[in-house]
C-alpha cells in the first residue's frame, strides 16, 4: 500500500467520521447549502455565508453536482425559449384559420411573351453591369464597333471627321447635339401623332386603343430620351475637355438610359390587350 | 413592424398580417406548449390548437401593450385544458429522451450544438418530473423569462410566493436532471466545472 492509497483512506475514514457526527447532532448541511445555490451562482451570496457554502461543496459529491447542473442551466433556459416548428407549422395553422394555403415564395411570377423577353434581358443586363470591368469590355466593344461602323460604306463613315471637328472646335459646339437630339425627337412625336391620327380615322377601335397605347409609351419614354440628349451632350463636352474617363462614364449612362426606354416601352399599357 | 398595428390588422381579418404574427409567436408558443407536454409532436399540434383559439379571440384583445401577457395566458390556458383530457385518457407513447433529437436546427449539426441540444432534451424530460407548479415557473420566468408580476398574475399567486418559488424551482430542477444524469446510461452531460 503506498502512501497515497493511506491519505485517501484517511480522508475517507475522516469523512464517514464527520457525517457520523453530523447525523447524530445538527442533521446534514446539504439542504442549507443548496438551499443557497441559487444566490451563490448568482453572486448574490457573499462573506461568512458563501464561504460556508463553497467549503460544504468541496467535501459533498451529491451537492456538488448539483452546482455545477445549476450553472449551465441558468445560461441554457432562456436558450430554450423558443422551438423551431419546422416549415409546415405556418401553412398548417394557417390553413386551419384563415383557410388560405401559404404561397411558399413571394418570387414574382415571369410574365409571358414578349415582355417576359423584356424581363429576362433586363435580368440579364442587370447581371452584366454589376460585373468588376464591365466598363472596360463596353469600351472596348464600343471602340471595335465604331471602328467597324466607321470603317464601311454606310451613313457612319463621315462620322469620324465631323466627331473630330467637334472636338477640335472645342465645347462650343457641343450644344449642336442638342437641336438635332429635339429635331430627332420632334419627328418621332410627329410621326407617332400621324400614326395615331390615321389609325383614328381608319382602323376602328382597336387600332385606336393601340394607337393610344403608342400614345402613353412615348409618353413614358420622353424622359428616357431626354436623358440621352443630355448625357450625350455630357460625353461630347467631356471628350472634347479631354477627360476621356468621365466620357465613358456618360457613355455607360447613355446606354443605361437607352436600357429605360426599352424597358418603359414594352411595359404594360392600358387598354394594350397582351399578358 | 409595430405590434400594435400589426394586431389591428389581424383584428379587421388582414391574411398577411395574421400569418406575420404567427411567424413572429410560433417558436414561443411551440415551446411553452412542450414545456408543459414534454412531447414535441403532442406540443406542436397543441401549439396549432393554441393558434387557432388566439384567431377566433382576436376581438378580446383590447391592449395591444399586453399583447404578449394575453397570448402567453391563452397558450397557458390551453396547455391546462390538454393536461386535463390527457389525464383522462392513457398517453399515445412515452417517447424516450434520447428519441426526441428533432429538437435540433436544420443543417449539419456542430458537435457543441448537438451537445447543448441534447442538454435541451434532458431538462424537457426533467421538467415533466417537476410538480406543477415548478414546472410552471421554470417555463415562464427561467424559458420565456416573463416579469414576475406578469407571471403573479397568470399564476394567480402572490407576488412573494413567486419570487421564493423561483429559485427553489430551479433547484429542484437541477435536482432531477443530476439524478437522471447519474443513473444508468447517464453522466456525460453534466460533468462540466461550474
Amino acid at each position: 500500500m503506498t502512501p497515497k492509497d493511506n491519505n485517501r483512506d484517511d480522508r475517507a475514514r475522516n469523512e464517514q467520521f464527520l457525517r457520523d457526527v453530523l447525523a447524530r447532532t445538527s442533521g446534514s448541511g446539504c439542504e442549507r447549502a443548496c438551499e443557497q445555490l441559487s444566490d451563490l451562482m448568482d453572486g448574490t451570496l457573499v462573506g461568512m455565508d458563501r464561504e460556508l457554502v463553497q467549503a460544504h461543496l468541496e467535501h459533498c459529491d451529491p451537492c456538488r453536482s448539483v452546482a455545477v447542473t445549476l450553472g449551465w442551466l441558468e445560461p441554457l433556459l432562456p436558450q430554450m425559449a423558443e422551438v423551431d416548428p419546422g416549415p409546415a407549422f405556418t401553412a398548417r395553422v394557417l390553413a386551419r384559420t384563415t383557410g388560405h394555403v401559404q404561397v411558399p415564395s413571394r418570387i414574382p411570377a415571369v410574365p409571358v411573351g414578349p415582355a417576359g423577353l423584356m424581363d429576362r434581358v433586363g435580368r440579364w443586363w442587370d447581371r452584366q453591369i454589376l460585373r468588376p470591368g464591365f466598363a472596360a469590355q463596353v469600351a472596348y466593344a464600343a471602340t471595335v464597333l465604331l471602328v467597324i461602323l466607321t470603317s464601311v460604306p454606310g451613313p457612319f463613315r463621315e462620322v469620324p471627321v465631323k466627331a473630330l471637328e467637334i472636338v477640335q472646335a472645342g465645347p462650343v459646339s457641343a450644344p449642336v447635339i442638342g437641336p438635332a437630339m429635339n429635331r430627332a425627337s420632334g419627328w418621332v412625336g410627329v410621326r407617332t401623332e400621324a400614326t395615331v391620327t390615321a389609325a383614328r380615322n381608319g382602323l376602328g377601335r382597336r387600332l385606336e386603343a393601340a394607337g393610344s397605347a403608342l400614345g402613353q409609351r412615348g409618353e413614358r419614354t420622353a424622359a428616357g430620351r431626354r436623358d440621352i440628349q443630355t448625357h450625350v451632350e455630357q460625353m461630347i463636352r467631356r471628350a472634347g475637355d479631354g477627360q476621356l474617363g468621365q466620357a465613358s462614364y456618360e457613355f455607360l449612362a447613355v446606354l443605361k438610359a437607352g436600357r429605360t426606354i426599352w424597358i418603359e416601352w414594352w411595359n404594360e399599357t392600358e387598354d394594350d390587350g397582351r399578358e | 413592424m409595430e405590434q400594435s398595428e400589426l394586431l389591428k390588422r389581424c383584428q379587421r381579418g388582414d391574411e398577411l398580417a395574421w400569418e406575420v404574427l404567427v411567424r413572429q409567436h410560433q417558436g414561443r408558443i411551440c415551446s411553452i406548449a412542450y414545456g408543459y407536454v414534454g412531447e414535441q409532436d403532442e406540443a406542436m399540434d397543441l401549439a396549432q390548437e393554441i393558434f387557432v383559439r388566439v384567431y377566433n379571440r382576436l376581438e378580446t384583445c383590447t391592449d395591444p401593450e399586453k399583447f404578449l401577457s394575453w397570448l402567453t395566458r391563452i397558450a397557458r390556458n390551453a396547455c391546462i385544458d390538454h393536461l386535463r383530457r390527457r389525464k383522462a385518457r392513457p398517453p399515445r407513447r412515452d417517447i424516450p429522451a434520447e428519441e426526441m433529437t428533432n429538437l435540433a436546427a436544420g443543417g449539419p449539426t456542430p458537435e457543441d450544438e448537438l451537445y447543448r441540444n441534447s442538454r435541451k432534451i434532458l431538462v424537457h424530460a426533467a421538467m415533466q418530473k417537476l410538480s406543477e407548479i415548478n414546472r410552471e415557473i421554470i417555463i415562464l420566468k427561467d424559458i420565456q423569462e416573463l416579469p414576475l408580476e406578469e407571471i403573479s398574475s397568470l399564476l394567480d399567486l402572490p407576488l412573494g410566493t413567486v419570487k421564493s418559488r423561483s429559485s427553489r424551482a430551479r433547484l429542484e430542477l437541477a435536482r432531477v436532471i443530476t439524478d437522471m444524469d447519474s443513473g444508468p446510461g447517464g453522466g456525460s452531460l453534466g460533468a462540466e466545472a461550474v
